[in-house]
């Protein structure tokens, strides 16, 4: 991200703050969408979290650092969403059809199918580690900054995501089989 | 490729491709286009209180804005404290209670019907009086590091407290579900009362605490009726100043993102005032600057004057600045002057700017004249910003050799209509300043 556009925008410039917007708000959506796992949720986490980049553009410390603090007034964001809408709906989601067809397909998307059923049911706090450092990235101690937790505790959450995704995966792996023996 | 190669494969693929392509949709960022001149950008250095989560803000779903607003119109249309002794909850430690100490009645203003409060806060409420009684276990109530929290277990003078009691305090709500409390404790010769407050958005689940009681004009703590002092240490730890209200001291908190040169504000006066955002910028504060010379990235920072004086004399001549002869002072035992500095509002401020990488080459003392809320434009490296007419009264101090600040200035800034109540306000804090390690020894 251009330094110059966020040193302009800490100075109310609207128009370099649009440019920011351009340049971070489909990645900042992305990663609002993984974490919570709502469309609407994510909307308004990543309205929320660019209004208070705005808001709080000024303050920052490092303009260079600018991508690193907005990942953390998403999340921040996320959490609020996700404290104060507790839904837990099922979504239906339809591949596009234009998706080429490969001949692992069926079984590709059989596994991230398993993987999105166990992803739901980790907690916002969990999803967010694992994306965090398997989407955007981003080092255990990247994320603990970006969380604003102890680094340990970023360890820790990913460590018992992943046992459970794992678990949970091999499990329906596991059903899936003896199902077909039967 | 391991088995555990293969799932983290997996799922950084289904991280990836099941979501798919998600683009910020056009109306999110049209919602923000909508919310943005809406939306006051903070001042340099300002920090937040540790607030509950807002609500949504000009969500696409209902914007919350109108509705907050109306809220807190009803909420200043009908703003009062009360005391309620029907509600008075009280937890004693040993079975008679005190007679000697008696609370303040600075906070009563005038009664209303309080509304119930729930089992579970109350609940939360008498657990914490217990342990504060006890002595111990008080944090596992609280929403907030224990340590800020003054007088947990014990008065100023060290005494434990017998008993405790509890009201709700009506008129500061918030809409998101803030309840205010008023709790008091005595000891065996004083009494000490504190504002608390409840919000199930808090986390963890607890008892918050703001040092500015949410922007109520009584203080967080006093003790037999007086505002209870606060160190507020700054600069190093090199200074500490006593803060009591009606100053609040913003919170201290590591933040590696944005600026912790922070702010002491100064309460604005007369009725309650529930905060309608988090960032107070019209509120007087005192700021401490060390060496207020050109700052920014790679700019000049040779400031060419040779001691206070002569800072106080570059800084007079300023364009655009008005400021009286500056006299001397002495602050905490350090020999310096002292003037009071106005820019016009709106009158034009240029600075240059380091073309090399944006840095913003400013004087920094007389950045905090400037209208953070009026835009500010940028031209062949020449930034514009506009003066916001507050005055300042401002210290430049000449350290002692050997400290690696050459001249420290600390500003108290306010409109001309607070000037004069911020600087007297602000004269037992002057008073209070001690300055110790590095920034004060001496060779």
């Amino acid at each position: 991200m251009e330094r110059r556009l966020v040193e302009l925008a800490m100075h109310g410039d609207e128009r370099a703050f649009d440019d920011l917007v351009a340049g971070v708000g489909d990645q900042l959506h992305s990663v609002a969408r993984r974490i919570l796992r709502d469309a609407y949720l994510a909307e308004d986490a990543t309205q929320r979290a660019l209004l208070d980049v705005w808001q709080n553009l000024p303050r920052l410390r490092d303009p260079d650092r600018f991508e690193a603090w907005a990942y953390r007034l998403l999340v921040n964001a996320c959490n609020a969403e996700a404290r104060r809408d507790r839904r837990h709906r099922g979504e239906l989601r339809l591949l596009a059809t234009d998706e080429p067809v490969i001949p692992d397909s069926a079984a590709r998307i059989a596994v991230q199918q398993q993987i999105d059923l166990a992803f739901r049911r980790l907690g916002v706090e969990h999803r967010t580690v694992v994306v965090l450092i398997h989407y955007v990235g981003l080092s255990s101690n990247e994320a603990a900054e970006v969380m604003g937790t102890p680094v340990g505790t970023v360890r820790s959450r990913l460590h018992y995501a992943l046992k459970y995704l794992r678990e949970a995966v091999e499990a329906d792996a596991r059903l899936e089989r003896s199902e077909s023996l039967a | 490729m391991t088995q555990n190669d293969e799932f983290i494969g997996q799922l950084e693929d289904y991280l990836v491709e099941f979501e798919g392509e998600t683009p910020l949709p056009s109306r999110v960022i049209d919602a923000i286009h909508t919310e943005l001149p809406r939306t006051r950008q903070a001042k340099p250095g300002a920090r937040d209180l540790r607030l509950p989560p807002r609500p949504k803000t000009a969500s696409l779903r209902g914007p919350w804005g109108i509705v907050a607003a109306a809220v807190v119109v009803a909420i200043l249309g009908t703003v009062f404290l009360f005391r309620g002794s029907d509600q008075a909850a009280t937890v004693a430690g040993s079975p008679m209670p005190s007679t000697s100490a008696a609370p303040s009645a600075a906070a009563t203003v005038a009664p209303t019907p309080s509304t119930p409060i729930g089992a579970e806060v109350s609940a939360l409420l008498r657990g914490f009086l217990d342990a504060r009684v006890a002595g111990a276990g008080a944090q596992k109530y609280l929403a907030v590091p224990e340590a800020e929290v003054p007088l947990l277990y014990a008065t100023s003078s060290g005494s434990g407290y017998e008993r405790g009691e509890f009201d709700q305090v009506q008129g500061i709500e918030w809409p998101q579900d803030l309840t205010a409390f008023e709790v008091r404790l005595f000891a065996r010769d004083s009494v000490v009362e504190q504002l608390f407050f409840f919000s199930p958005d808090l986390q963890p689940l607890g008892l918050g605490y703001l040092p500015d009681s949410f922007g109520a004009n009584i203080p967080a703590t006093a003790e037999d009726g007086k505002p209870v002092a606060r160190p507020f240490v700054t600069l190093d730890d090199s200074i500490t100043l006593q803060v009591a209200h009606p100053w609040v001291a913003w919170r201290w908190e590591d933040d590696p993102y944005v600026e912790t040169q922070g702010g002491i504000r100064l309460l604005p006066e007369g009725p309650v005032a529930p905060r309608v955002d988090q960032f107070r910028d019209d509120w007087p504060f005192i700021t401490l600057k060390p060496d207020p010379v050109l700052g920014g990235a790679d700019c000049q920072t040779d400031p060419g004057y040779g001691d206070a004086a002569e800072l106080a004399f570059h800084l007079g001549h300023y364009t655009g600045v008005q400021a009286n002869a500056p006299k001397a002072v002495s602050v905490g035992g350090v020999e310096g002057v002292v003037m009071d500095v106005e820019i016009a509002a709106g009158t034009p401020i240029t600075v240059p700017v380091n073309p090399e990488n944006g840095g913003i080459c400013f004087p920094q003392v007389l950045g905090l004249l400037v209208d953070a809320d009026a835009p500010a434009y940028q031209y062949d490296n020449i930034l514009t910003a506009a003066a916001s007419g507050q005055w300042m009264r401002l210290y430049l101090l000449d350290m002692p050799d050997g400290s690696p600040t050459h001249v420290l200035a600390i500003a108290i800034i306010a409109s001309e209509s607070d000037f004069d109540r911020a600087v007297k306000e602000a004269a037992p804090l002057m008073d209070s300043i001690e300055f110790r390690g590095p920034l004060s020894e001496t060779p």
